[in-house]
């Protein structure tokens, strides 16, 4: 379970992790995704391309960060690649008709500038 | 995948592990559902699905029953009809009674908004598995996920 980060400009900064997003990789992260998420300057985009599995656990670290940012007057967007099992799950549970979610990268850099 | 070393769980034959803790414990049952999964050809997505359910599963238990639910027992099984290949994975726990099944799942939040947090995982389960059962037994909970296929050639 890894989570890094990059600041692609000074408004632009994407969070990327990797691994299992289930109870335990979720309670790994979550302390540190929320503290890189909080960032006023910056819009998100979380990049799940590298996730090998997706739990209702991290959906929750996810809508909590997003609903954050919103609040902030942010915006956090999720990039999945062709991460088909994470994309499934996301279906799953609608969260795409409410956290935008893209396949390719340059889409949800400007999803999240929008 | 290289995986932890099992501290916490017990396999009294390879088609039973007992885990006598949650929370990173659970990727001994991960684990062990993979490896249960491979000796028994089941398909990878089948495999997923499953692995889907195991972990809303041991959530829920670590939720709602905490230590008071342990140990928590697995069982897994794979049956052939015909062409038709059903693996079954029973999911038993000494906690409270909890009929996950009896939760109606909440409506889809129109707004990100609306949206809470959490209360996603019986949606999960019910989307991920073909059957789910629920009874409470001896005095346990016993949660019945049941993933199907069809054998190819």
């Amino acid at each position: 379970m890894s989570i890094e980060f990059t600041d692609v400009s000074d408004t632009l900064r994407r969070i990327v992790i990797t691994g299992r997003l289930d109870v335990p990789g979720t309670d790994a992260i979550s302390t540190r995704f929320a503290a890189l998420a909080a960032s006023s300057e910056h819009r998100i985009v979380v990049d799940l391309s590298g996730v090998e599995f997706l739990a209702s656990m991290g959906i929750r670290a996810l809508v909590i960060n997003a609903k954050a940012q919103q609040q902030r007057g942010g915006r956090l967007v999720l990039f999945v690649g062709q991460n088909d099992a994470v994309g499934k799950v996301l279906d799953a549970t609608g969260i795409p008709q409410m956290i935008p979610v893209f396949h390719e990268l340059a889409d949800a850099e400007r999803g999240a500038l929008a | 995948m290289n995986w932890p070393t099992p501290s916490v769980a017990r396999s009294p034959d390879d088609d039973t592990l007992v885990l006598d803790a949650l929370g990173a414990a659970m990727a001994d049952a991960t684990r062990w559902l993979h490896a249960r999964s491979a000796a028994q050809a089941v398909p990878a997505d089948a495999v997923t699905r499953l692995d889907q359910c195991l972990d809303e599963a041991l959530a829920n238990i670590a939720a709602h029953g905490g230590s008071s639910a342990l140990p928590v027992t697995l069982n897994f099984t794979v049956n052939a009809i015909g062409s038709r290949c059903e693996a079954a994975l029973v999911i038993s726990d000494h906690g409270a009674a909890f009929d996950p099944l009896a939760i109606t799942p909440r409506p889809q939040a129109g707004s990100l908004e609306a949206l809470q947090p959490g209360g996603l995982g019986i949606t999960l389960m019910r989307h991920f598995a073909d059957r789910l059962h629920y009874r409470r037994a001896h005095p346990c909970n016993h949660l019945t996920v049941v993933v199907a296929w069809a054998e190819t050639a």
